[in-house]
């Protein structure tokens, strides 16, 4: 009976923890402005009008580009937003999925998509965007201040899935087969072969260390990042493995997506005060 | 410092608003934190509930090991990516991966369909599967349905 009341009381401080939080949503803008440039550089070779080989392509690369510049600074952001999380599960699961073409069914994509989907949900547009920009002019008209604070229960679940995403590719890894240094060598055979750096793929017993380092810090990365005590020394330490994946292995732009999240781990007032203090005040170009 | 947010009806737990705010919360939180459960614990893969595989596949379906051209003039050993003609793993497409015996005659196929080249091609090595590499020697790659050494590449 203790149990489970302990249960029910955790569950309530969990639900408390994501779905009621609320604070300022400039984390959320320069997520939602990471996450579009991180789409541009993913897709805009893939999706651009040249490489359109039917109208249905054609369509969806002009959709894509549209939405996703509109999501970048920030005009109509939600529906844009929404827009862009469509066109990529249209592209995941049709393109991916359904006729098989390659790469498009990635995790690196599955990640932009729920992302993407996170961030339609929720105010991402009213920091940084063209959307506060007017709201401001036509506020200050009548005297009204524009809010820069909301529900953050979306942002509150990109971190979860950074958690859970740590935790399921780390219990992915945790097999012979992975800590043997196999599946790492493998993929060291498909980056660096006929490559100044081939002798790594022979690297003896320090690909088995990798492995077992790649697991330890993903296991831990899982069950600290959340805890706020735990990120002054836990962050630097996972931005320092996205940077290491971007420069030893062809990740494109995961490690880049991933750092970009990042933010949303972050308490979202300190951050606005960060930025307050970077970007200075009301009176600073008096001073100029 | 804190920053004191206006109070509103909303945000008051009892509030409608809020009930459907905690719903939608559990819901998908619950969907992120277990969806990778069925697949990754029992083995049921689905296109919706995914694990998250992270590199799982970059080496699944390459070649690792050499190849020896059987010519009478002497033994001539070429390395996988001499064979395929290509610089780099990194350049090749995935549908000239080996997965099955047929495909180690495609990936082969520059000296296979080389009307000069009538030497029997061999190959010592291994073959990337999810589990790690398979030994995979095949006798004559470029008849390789005719051979006896040709074990099933399990994946």
């Amino acid at each position: 009976m203790n149990a489970l009341a302990t249960l029910d009381s955790d569950i309530d401080i969990f639900l408390r923890w994501g779905a009621e939080a609320r604070g300022s949503t400039r984390p959320l803008g320069l997520i939602r402005i990471g996450i579009a440039v991180v789409l541009l550089a993913r897709f805009g070779n893939e999706l651009s009008l040249y490489q359109g080989e039917s109208i249905s392509f054609v369509a969806l690369g002009i959709a894509f580009f549209a939405c996703t510049s509109m999501m970048l600074v920030g005009f109509k952001t939600q529906a844009a937003t929404a827009a862009v999380a469509l066109t990529l599960v249209f592209m995941h699961f049709y393109m991916g999925r359904v006729e098989g073409q390659p790469g498009w069914d990635s995790h690196h994509i599955y990640l932009l998509i729920v992302s993407t989907g996170l961030l339609a949900m929720s105010p991402c547009g009213q920091s940084y965007s063209l959307d506060r920009f007017l709201a401001v002019t036509k506020a200050g008209r009548t005297n009204e201040t524009v809010p820069e604070w909301g529900f953050l229960w979306p942002q509150r679940l990109m971190a979860l899935q950074l958690a859970v995403l740590y935790f399921w590719t780390a219990v992915d890894k945790t097999n012979w087969s992975f800590l043997s240094g196999e599946r790492l060598q493998q993929a060291f055979v498909w980056s660096y072969s006929g490559r100044v750096l081939e002798p790594l793929i022979s690297a003896g017993p320090l690909l088995p260390a990798l492995a077992i380092l790649v697991v330890l810090v993903e296991y831990a990365l899982a069950f600290t990042i959340l805890i706020p005590r735990c990120q002054k020394f836990v962050l630097p330490v996972g931005l320092a493995l996205h940077a290491a994946f971007y420069v030893l292995l062809p990740v494109s732009t995961y490690s880049a997506t991933m750092m970009v999240l990042y933010l949303a781990l972050l308490d979202p007032d300190v951050v606005h005060n960060a930025l307050d203090r970077l970007q200075g005040h009301g009176d600073a170009s008096r001073h100029i | 410092m804190t920053i004191d947010y206006p109070e509103q009806t909303a945000t008051q737990s009892g509030s409608a608003a809020a009930i459907y705010r905690r719903v939608a919360f559990g819901f998908l939180a619950t969907f992120i934190a277990l969806g990778p459960a069925p697949g990754e614990l029992l083995g049921m893969h689905s296109l919706v509930l995914r694990e998250w595989r992270m590199f799982a596949g970059a080496g699944v379906g390459l070649v690792r090991g050499k190849f020896t051209l059987h010519r009478a003039t002497g033994d001539v050993t070429l390395s996988p990516l001499e064979v395929v003609g290509l610089p780099r793993y990194l350049d090749l497409p995935i549908n000239r991966r080996v997965f099955k015996l047929a495909d180690m005659r495609e990936f082969a196929k520059r000296i296979c369909d080389d009307k000069n080249e009538t030497a029997r091609l061999s190959f010592e090595g291994s073959v990337g599967v999810a589990s790690g590499w398979t030994s995979y020697p095949v006798d004559d790659v470029c008849h390789g349905d005719v051979t006896a050494r040709r074990p099933e590449i399990s994946q």
